[in-house]
């Protein structure tokens, strides 16, 4: 019987400095077979389980599309033991990773629609996966809203692609930061997510929203909406429930009846709203 | 229908280790009771009415390796995997309780679900459960409220029946091999037997006096709507969110996976782990989803008695009643099972009176 | 685990065997006025439990029900380890039903600021001691009558004074040899499972985040083989060196039946052999393994 907790070895290939707590790397298989294996399954939103060996297993989503299968990519924060160690790690390295889990975002589901993404802090990184997938095929999907803050300047991550994103006619990027978090250089807009959001009032028919962020900014993200005409049928998250197996045994993501390591971590806020207040 | 004769436990006990294996069973140390492995009948206490601790760990170690590490180069790592001969040895677990028998089997559904745990798995396939039909119970057990009896099958692989309704005496025990790795173990040991005979069922007494104390049916539809219901915050102020009820529980399979080692080499472990615990769904972030222990609780009764019987459609208790034998502040599990019960029933009854 | 039982068929014995226990009317006579007044919220004591063998800790807040308290023999519980949870801190006013030596445990908890003295209304029993036959913190017991108390029921005792001799138990050990004492304590620990009953349960384990739960560094190591549980062990007992005050619930707890205990009161022998120190006399004694007097002889910091 196979093992289900083996992760498969992975060869650092690119640190990226994000912000000073945040990392992106840039990862490769060293099994081909165990990578032709992966994509064969892989689909946005889904999350996997990286460690350093000696520091134990991290969450974090895959932040690459399956559109370029040449590697992997995941952007993490620094906030405990492993991804700690992870962050002390470099290029050529060897890490563990064990995926790809959980759900997707349906975006077969959504083409010739209109996509509204948004995002707080260091949550971008799942919505990014799903912002180069459907980049990489421009023509199935219509108009690409992006509306991304962070609290400060230096919070932003992914600031290369934000340029790439910027200069693209194709897209309309939205940047803010918390008021106080701007430099004296800074020409994105100032105010929290949700007030942006209001102002920058897009249109809500035929549009799918994707909101990923702190609880905190979901939380006042999903009234504007509704506000905008959107009904919870066209809003998608993802929950970020503490989780360790990520295969639906060690028991401790679940929100109600509900393993956000299985039935998640993707939701649609109409199925969300009918889960218990336990994430 | 073969029968065992108290006196010949000893000789089933011989020719199962001279089969090659490791015979588990009831012991008494010092003051507490577990399962453990013996080499002689004399060890066995078969008085207990459960041991403290499940046959559980047999099956779910409380720490146990499931992946080593090393660095063979300066960014290279090797992995290696404890061997199945090492962690699943053939396995006799003597002297269950049917309660216990049924652990691992309900533990089966969420270890095989959309994928196989093989360190669970390799373990319960190598291991034949030897279980006794009860004759004795105490005020903590119940079994009849959960599905359950006295004399269930359900987990064992070979049942044996006392032919008198009495605890401490001398038993002609019924054998029934209920599955067949229990025929194939019967077969492969055989010479303990003491011929056959054709019995009268011996523990009615006990099966009939045990009468159900709560609906577990009637607890479950009222927890579909019971999330928010005040009854948690006043009903769990006794209970004190420690581990001793989840991990004497022989149903509780939750666990948390770490390493132990450096970035040379290690080991990753998988350790036993609890939602009663404070730490168990604690994000980096500092916020709790499940803060205080009235959350705890409820996640506790809920998955036993909805979540997993959605999911599964069994109930994930046996009845075995350790959560309440051995809970510190006696905030029994079943004593709130009633309560539910009973409220249930009392807003019922005044709903009929309105309908009137 | 509970470590022993009394057969409450035989009431009668009960009853007399425990001298409170005659006071149980005031006492419950008491607590309704207590809660009828408004005077507090609830009342923490004793009832009945739910098997007819236990008695079970009792939140009470209605009056009426302030006639299911009780005391006997199977009232083992600290109830004072209650006040440490967010559920009591944040209830308002509260009365506390306490023995001799959960009384202690008020003394620490107030000179540790963990508790606030107007919030309390301590409801004091003289206790001759729990258990059947008595538990040997009874038999040792130097707070029949406790040390502190809003009221008191039953009849002052005159309480022991204890000697280096008291401690029988710890001095049976303290006969082993270094050899005989590691495979003791090995072949004890072995058996912890962290289910960290004994911490919950400990009314002076109060910090927010234990060490054991703190991964970085990893103090300590948190699986429960024969390193973890010597580390887990040990560390909780140190941390409580001068501040246990020895009700030994943590061992009533253990379901593993670790005789947490005997390493407790191993380190109240000594911190009552160099100090002079018994922890829980009153809420102002200066705990000798936190303060410092100029001139103290330290051994330890040279
Ligand atoms: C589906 C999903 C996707 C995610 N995607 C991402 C992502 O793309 N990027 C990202 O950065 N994050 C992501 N996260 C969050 C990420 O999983 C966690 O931040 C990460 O696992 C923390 O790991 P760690 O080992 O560093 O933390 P740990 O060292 O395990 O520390 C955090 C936990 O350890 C315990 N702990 C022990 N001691 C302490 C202490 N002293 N202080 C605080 N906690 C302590 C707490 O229980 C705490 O929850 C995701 C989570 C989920 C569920
Ligand atoms: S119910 Fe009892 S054993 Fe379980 S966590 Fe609460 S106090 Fe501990
Ligand atoms: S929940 Fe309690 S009674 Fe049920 S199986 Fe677990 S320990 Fe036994
Ligand atoms: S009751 Fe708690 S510890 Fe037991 S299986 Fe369910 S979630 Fe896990
Ligand atoms: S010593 Fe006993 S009570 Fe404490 S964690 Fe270990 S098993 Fe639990
Ligand atoms: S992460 Fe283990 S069950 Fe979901």
């Amino acid at each position: 019987m196979e093992n289900i907790y083996r992760p498969s070895l992975m060869t650092i290939l690119n640190v990226t400095w994000e912000t000073p707590d945040t990392t992106t790397f840039k990862l490769a298989y060293q099994d081909n077979a165990e990578k032709d294996a992966f994509f064969s399954n892989y689909k946005v939103g889904q999350f996997g389980e990286y460690s350093a060996f000696g520091s134990g297993e991290s969450t974090f989503c895959v932040a690459s599309p399956p559109t370029r299968q040449d590697h992997i990519e995941c952007t993490f924060r620094a906030v405990g033991k492993n991804t700690k160690a992870l962050q002390a790690m470099n290029e050529n390295d060897t890490i563990g990773f064990r995926g790809p889990y959980g759900n997707y975002f349906p975006i077969e589901d959504w083409k010739g629609k209109n996509l509204l993404f948004i995002a707080g802090g260091i949550a971008l990184p799942p919505l990014r996966a799903v912002i180069w997938n459907i980049l990489d095929r421009r023509s199935d999907y219509g108009d690409a809203t992006i509306i991304y803050g962070a609290r400060t300047v230096s919070d932003l991550v992914y600031k290369m692609e934000l340029d790439e994103w910027h200069q693209m006619p194709d897209v309309n990027l939205v940047t803010t930061v918390d008021p106080g978090g701007e430099t004296p250089d800074w020409k994105g807009e100032i105010g929290f997510v949700p007030t942006v959001l209001e102002q920058a009032a897009p249109a809500h028919e035929n549009t799918i929203a994707i909101v990923c962020g702190p609880p905190i900014m979901i939380r006042f993200t999903f009234p504007v909406l509704s506000k905008l005409g959107f009904r919870d049928e066209q809003v998608f998250t993802t929950l970020e429930n503490r989780m360790k197996c990520g295969l639906g045994k060690c028991g401790r993501c679940n929100v109600g009846g509900t393993y956000v390591c299985k039935d998640g971590p993707v939701f649609r806020a109409d199925v969300l709203h009918k889960l218990p207040a336990e994430y | 229908m073969i029968t065992i004769n108290t006196n010949s436990l000893g000789k089933l006990l011989e020719s199962a280790r001279s089969a090659g294996y490791r015979f588990v069973a009831p012991v008494r140390d010092g003051t507490i009771s577990l399962f453990r492995p013996v080499d002689r009948i004399q060890e066995i206490a078969l008085d207990l009415i459960t041991p403290v601790k499940s046959p559980k760990e047999y099956f779910f170690s409380d720490h146990e390796c499931i992946l080593s590490y090393k660095r063979s180069g300066k960014s290279l790592i090797e992995l290696s995997e404890p061997s199945k001969e090492d962690y699943a040895p053939p396995t006799v677990i003597f002297g269950c309780r049917p309660c216990d028998a049924a652990g691992p089997g309900i533990i089966r559904e969420v270890m095989t679900w959309d994928c196989d745990d093989k360190f669970f798995l390799d373990r319960l396939e190598s291991t034949v459960i030897i279980t006794i039909a009860c004759v004795e119970a105490d005020e903590a057990c119940y079994c009849t409220s959960v599905d359950m009896a006295p004399d269930s099958e359900t987990g064992s692989d070979i049942l044996l029946t006392p032919s008198k309704d009495k605890p401490g005496v001398q038993q002609e025990y019924l054998v029934k091999a209920v599955t067949e790795k229990g025929s194939r173990f019967i077969e492969q040991t055989k010479g303990w037997s003491d011929g056959t005979v054709n019995p009268a069922p011996a523990i009615e007494g006990l099966k009939s006096s045990m009468k159900p104390t709560f609906d577990a049916e009637r607890v479950r539809k009222w927890l579909d709507t019971s999330f928010e219901d005040k009854f948690w915050d006043t009903a769990t102020l006794a209970c004190i969110s420690c581990g001793t009820c989840t991990y004497t529980c022989p149903t509780c399979h939750c666990y948390d996976i770490i390493d132990e080692g450096n970035t040379d080499g290690g080991k990753r472990l998988r350790n036993w782990d609890a939602c009663m615990m404070e730490l168990f769904t604690l994000h980096a972030s500092g916020h709790n989803p499940r803060p205080t222990k009235s959350n705890r609780f409820r996640q506790r009764l809920t998955h036993k008695f909805k979540y997993y019987p959605d999911l599964f459609n069994r109930i994930l208790c046996t009845g075995c009643g350790r959560c309440q034998r051995y809970c510190p502040t006696d905030h029994a599990l079943k004593n709130l099972l009633e309560q539910i019960d009973k409220l249930v029933s009392t807003e019922s009854q005044a709903a009929e009176a309105v309908d009137k | 685990m509970l470590g022993v039982m009394v057969d409450v068929s035989d009431a009668e014995t009960t009853s007399t065997a425990n001298a409170t226990f005659r006071e149980l009317s005031t006492l419950q006579s008491f607590a309704k006025k207590l809660l009828e007044s408004g005077t507090v919220k609830m009342v923490i004591g004793y009832s009945q439990g739910y098997t007819s063998d236990r008695a079970m800790p009792a939140f009470i807040t209605d009056p009426e029900k302030a006639s299911s308290l009780i005391f006997d023999k199977r009232c083992f519980h600290n109830l004072t380890m209650y006040l440490k949870t967010a559920e009591i801190k944040c209830a308002g006013k509260i009365a506390i039903v306490v023995k001799g030596c959960d009384a202690k445990a008020l003394n620490v908890l107030l000179l540790e600021n963990q508790i606030k003295r107007e919030n309390l209304v301590i409801l004091g029993l003289v206790c001759i001691g729990v258990g059947d036959p008595t538990l040997e913190k009874c038999r040792i017991c130097n707070v029949n009558t406790p040390p502190i108390y809003d009221e008191l029921f039953g009849k002052p005792v005159p309480n022991k004074e204890w000697t280096s001799a008291t401690f029988t138990r710890v001095k049976e050990l303290e006969g082993k040899s270094q050899k005989e004492l590691w495979e003791f304590w090995v072949n004890e620990f072995n058996r912890c499972i962290k289910c960290y009953a004994c911490r919950e349960v400990c009314p002076i384990c109060t910090c927010t985040r234990c060490i054991t739960d703190k991964n970085q560094p990893q103090w300590v190591p948190t699986s429960p083989h024969s390193m973890g549980n010597f580390h887990w062990n040990l560390t909780r007992a140190f941390h409580l060196a001068g501040r246990c005050i020895g009700c030994d619930e943590c061992e009533r707890s253990c379901p593993a039946d670790i005789p947490l205990s005997l390493v407790n009161w191993k380190l109240i022998k000594q911190v009552f052999e160099k100090y002079g120190f018994i922890a829980g006399m009153s809420p102002d004694d200066l705990p000798p393994m936190s303060t410092y007097v100029e001139g103290e002889e330290e051994e330890f910091i040279k």
